[in-house]
């Protein structure tokens, strides 16, 4: 704000209140957001330690040296992006599905809409350890299931080549419901006319979803598709609580490592110039995905 | 308009006038002496009163200011844990680096190295007698003990043994080993391997753990070979943990679990509920046992490797400390404090309170269940086999990585490989060379 | 036709019911156990018998224990009593954000935004050391302002409130601007009544967040008086060994609150209230 002041008498009416509508924002997320930030970022060139302060000292890129050397910290890469790659289609999928299906006006659908909604009530902690009891070989829920079936017995969370796919599914189950109250609070942005001029016209159900739902939503559709791509980045609580990373590293994520690094093994600079590429590598991606997308609006 | 976008200002800069006008109410410590002339002791713990040992700990902090009025206050905060989602471990860790560590703080026995080597506790010996610590039991001194220093007391301990279901012995007719004449390896899978059977385990030993349980339990078997995880001076993991003793200990542990023995991922509650004939646990069994009263339960010591090698059993739990940012002149204080803490009388009162053993010889004869089976075998595991984790700065990575081992083994990888990867796991994380 | 019709009707029942059942089973597993025991709740584990209740004579004996153990109640009402002033303050700040960044024209504008989307992906374990040292510099540790500050200005709402002003058609504003309206009160008067769907995610969003947050308030506040409702509901899970009927009937109390909100927010969501505006 302060660089503005000079110009300040330049400024027209609208500038100014742009301005002042975004300055409690920003000078909010400043002081909570950006400095620690600015901070971390400092701290990744430091061997900064916890629990041994007096030694702390600037070490240059040596922490960033270290970070290619780092086998598990490559793995938790890799394994970040797959989870990514699998379950956001999967969510943005569910979340708009289940929209669709709830948006319509028949007795009783509040209670539907409670029931999608149910699982993001409960904390992540919670929805983790009750999903472990389900995933258990030995006398979990779905493998007795299976069993009725024929199938099975599978291990789920203690198979290295399952692990994360049983994580992707308890996420894009456990995080749709958020999304889907975002897809229909955009559609209920919709003008009902739209429709009721398309029906006019013979539109079938689906070239309705094509010509006036799909882009209705795509505004809201950046949000969702970047909110679950910026939240599956963050991916730490699930398989803390159920894996602790494994087996054999299989659901080792960048912020659970960073986490560890950090907070159970206090080193914090080192873990903060973890932090420090994993923001600029999520920050790429987004303005990519950003761009593309803001190209698909314009066309 | 312009009164508008002026009031809207004033209210965006309402936020930081808000801070700038709290600025120091948090941040102002507690009087060094309270009006009556005491001085004034803040004390951390990481059991809230919703325990009945966090309502004892509230309950000896009233003790403690009524014996000492006039001369102490203390101020007791209760904080949560949550095991690996922070809490009171990050709290403590913030408050290090920060400031604002209160004077005497809880520390798990494990976390002693660290926090000692941090500066973060100082040693207490001065404060205690010779004859006064060796009331306690050997391992108590042994985990607070750094650099040739002691820095914590506990007013309980812990112990793992093996709990079994009398009724499935019998069946099997088995004979219990006794607390004296632990089984070896060979005898406990022999016996697992009769007790079980198609919806019954011989034993579960926790192999879903993730966590310290796994080292809490195993790292007996390797000290039973008078080996260990680290070297003596808690830096080296190589020739130690994927040295020849805990090759054999995670051959073991993947064999039961591939012979079906016991289960490598247990259901909750499996030897409570009678789907394991035995159960590989802590000190704090019985009290979960308690909720299942058709279950006829007894307790065996921990096993030992082979006839060769001797008796060892784990021990270690939550303990007291003096901060390293307690003032001077107030460190009596805190080490009275601590002292009072840990007496006999609250170490009896921890057993009733959350069951778990006392840490010193005099609270064990006050209590009549540890005179008789099948506490017994406890007491006389604390007394004579008891040795305590290896007290190293780098301890939490070193567990860490060995429970990451035994989890890769049951999971498939070779054991020889699974704890060469740990050990080279832990020199990357430490930048051990 | 119309038979064909009921029959649509059904069948679309029929599928809705069996997607709830998958949605809803953590929190009937949840309820249903909340009356069991431990021992009847791990015996039932493995199979349907989860679902199923079976009562004790006392019904509410795992009720009756978990509120004399701890000060749920007193919990939820400091939770319920901060994040209030967050989602007042929160709605405000971040819907005023995104409205400026959808409509306004101010300098510096695409730059700010573009730092905005920067620092919405920074994970917030990375800066969670620095904003307590903030916080403690402050003076602010113990006290409900270090719960409030850092929640109330959030870049992924500020983003979501832009994203959704951006879909009201500008002709709205349009004749408002003509007779003189001020931006605050175009802003107030009539974009903010249009958007209420919008308002009514962002608090129920905001409401489960802070809800079941547990690692912050555990950092900032010491004072056991003032501890939030995860705090008080993590101390069950700390004691070993834990008891799990407890722990289920301290849980349902705690979902109470957020499936009530949810409830009363519902409202804004049938279908077509909103797009009566954009007719205009």
């Amino acid at each position: 704000m302060s660089a503005n002041t000079g110009k300040k008498k330049a400024l027209s009416k609208e500038s100014l209140t742009g301005l002042a509508f975004i300055a409690p924002a920003v000078v909010l997320l400043f002081v909570f957001l950006l400095v620690p930030f600015v901070l971390t970022i400092g701290n990744s060139f430091t061997n900064y330690n916890i629990l041994k302060l007096g030694q702390t000292e600037f070490v240059g890129l040596k922490n960033f040296i270290k970070l290619t050397r780092d086998t598990v910290f490559m793995k938790s890469i890799v394994n970040t992006f797959v989870f990514v790659i699998l379950v956001v289609p999967l969510q943005v999928c569910l979340a708009l599905g289940l929209a669709l299906l709830i948006n319509r006006k028949l007795k009783g659908i509040s209670i539907y809409r409670l029931a999608f909604f149910a699982p993001t009530v409960l904390s992540l902690v919670v929805v983790s350890i009750l999903w472990s009891y389900i995933y258990n070989p030995n006398n979990g829920l779905l493998n007795s299931l299976l069993g009725n079936l024929g199938l099975g017995p599978y291990k789920f969370l203690n198979d290295p080549k399952t692990a994360m796919a049983c994580i992707v599914v308890l996420s894009a189950w456990q995080g749709c419901g958020f999304q889907m109250m975002i897809f229909l609070s955009g559609l209920q942005d919709i003008p009902l006319y739209l429709y009721e001029a398309a029906r006019v016209d013979g539109a079938t159900k689906f070239q309705q979803f094509v010509n006036i739902t799909l882009p209705g939503l795509s505004n809201i559709a950046v949000f969702v598709s970047l909110n679950i791509v910026v939240s599956a980045f963050q991916l730490i609580i699930q398989p803390m609580m159920m894996t602790a990373g494994g087996p054999q590293n299989a659901t080792m994520t960048i912020v659970y490592e960073i986490y560890q690094t950090g907070f159970k093994y206090n080193q914090m600079g080192y873990g903060s110039a973890m932090a420090l590429v994993f923001t600029v590598m999520v920050l790429m991606i987004t303005l990519v995905q950003n761009k593309i997308t803001s190209n698909l609006n314009e066309d | 308009m312009k009164k508008n976008v002026l009031s809207l200002l004033l209210a965006g800069s309402l936020a930081v006038s808000m801070m700038a006008g709290c600025g120091g109410k948090g941040q102002t410590e507690p009087a060094q002496t309270a009006a009556d002339g005491s001085v004034e002791l803040s004390i951390w713990v990481h059991e809230t009163e919703s325990s009945d040992e966090g309502k004892l700990y509230a309950k000896l902090i009233g003790e403690f200011n009524e014996t000492y009025a006039g001369q102490y206050h203390a101020t007791i905060s209760q904080i949560a844990r949550s095991g690996d989602a922070g809490g009171y471990d990050d709290k403590i860790n913030a408050a290090i680096s920060n400031g604002g560590l209160p004077d005497v703080f809880t520390v798990d026995g494990v976390t002693v190295a660290q926090y000692a080597d941090a500066g973060a506790i100082i040693p207490i010996d001065e404060y205690f007698t010779s004859e006064e610590l060796s009331d306690f039991n050997p391992s108590i001194i042994q985990q607070g003990t750094y650099n040739g220093k002691l820095y914590t007391l506990g007013a309980m301990d812990s112990s793992v043994g093996i709990f079994y279901n009398k009724d499935m012995f019998e069946a099997a007719g088995i004979t219990p080993a006794t607390a004296e004449n632990p089984w070896t390896l060979d005898e406990l899978t022999e016996a697992a391997k009769k007790l079980t059977t198609d919806d019954c385990f011989g034993i579960t030993m926790s192999l879903d753990a993730k966590d310290e349980t796994i080292m809490y339990f195993f790292l007996p078997l390797i000290q039973s070979q008078g080996s260990n995880v680290v070297s003596e001076d808690g830096l080296k993991t190589e020739g130690y943990m994927n040295g020849e003793a805990a090759v054999n200990v995670l051959t073991w542990i993947k064999d039961m679990a591939d012979n079906g023995y016991a289960s490598a991922t247990p259901a909750e509650n499996s030897f409570e509920l009678k789907q394991a004939a035995m159960a590989l646990t802590g000190a704090w069994e019985p009290a979960n046992l308690a909720k299942f009263p058709d279950v006829n339960w007894g307790l065996m010591p921990m096993a030992k490797y082979d006839s060769g090698s001797k008796a060892v059993s784990a021990c270690g739990s939550w303990t007291f400390a003096v901060s390293g940012q307690c003032a001077e002149e107030k460190r009596e204080g805190a080490a009275e404090l601590v002292r009072f803490m840990t007496s006999t009388e609250a170490a009896a009162g921890m057993f009733a309170a959350n069951s778990m053993p006392p840490s010193r010889q005099s609270a064990f004869s006050k209590i009549a269940e540890f005179g008789q089976e099948p506490l017994s075998v406890f007491q006389y595991q604390l007394t004579n086999t008891a040795q305590a984790r290896p007290v190293s700065v780098n301890y939490a990575v070193a567990s860490n990585q060995f429970a990451t081992a035994v989890q890769n083994v049951l999971t498939g990888m070779d054991v020889k490989e699974a704890l060469d990867q740990a050990v080279e796991q832990y020199n990357f994380q430490t930048d051990t060379e | 036709m119309k038979n064909k019709c009921l029959s649509g009707t059904i069948l679309m029942y029929i599928v809705l019911t069996v997607i709830a059942l998958v949605f809803m089973f953590p929190l009937i597993w949840m309820l249903v156990s909340s009356f069991k025991d431990d021992a009847g709740i791990f015996s039932d584990i493995t199979g349907f018998g989860a679902f199923l209740p079976s009562f004790k004579p006392d019904v509410f004996f795992n009720y009756k224990e978990v509120l004399g153990r701890i000060p749920l109640i007193k919990a939820m009402a400091n939770s319920f009593s901060y994040i209030v002033v967050v989602i007042v303050l929160g709605l405000v700040v971040n819907s005023m954000a995104g409205y400026a960044f959808a409509r306004l024209k101010f300098p510096g504008k695409n730059l700010i935004f573009s730092l905005l989307l920067a620092v919405m992906v920074i994970p917030a374990q990375t800066v969670m050391l620095p904003q307590f040292s903030i916080i403690y510099k402050m003076g602010l540790s113990n006290s409900y302002l270090a719960l409030i500050l850092p929640a109330i200005a959030s870049p992924m709402y500020i983003f979501l409130f832009r994203q959704n002003f951006l879909g009201i058609p500008e002709s709205i504003e349009e004749a408002a601007k003509l007779d003189g309206a001020s931006a605050l009160r175009i802003f107030f008067q009539l974009i903010m009544p249009l958007a209420k769907p919008i308002y009514a995610t962002v608090t129920i969003l905001v409401f489960i967040a802070l809800w079941n947050d547990f690692v912050w308030p555990v950092m900032v506040i010491s004072d056991t008086s003032k501890q939030t409702i995860q705090m008080a509901l993590s101390s069950l899970f700390s004691i070993s060994p834990v008891n799990y009927g407890n722990v289920m009937a301290g849980l349902t109390i705690v979902t109470i609150p957020v499936l009530a909100i949810f409830l009363a927010l519902q409202k804004y969501y049938v279908a077509g209230i909103a797009s009566t505006g954009a007719k205009n």
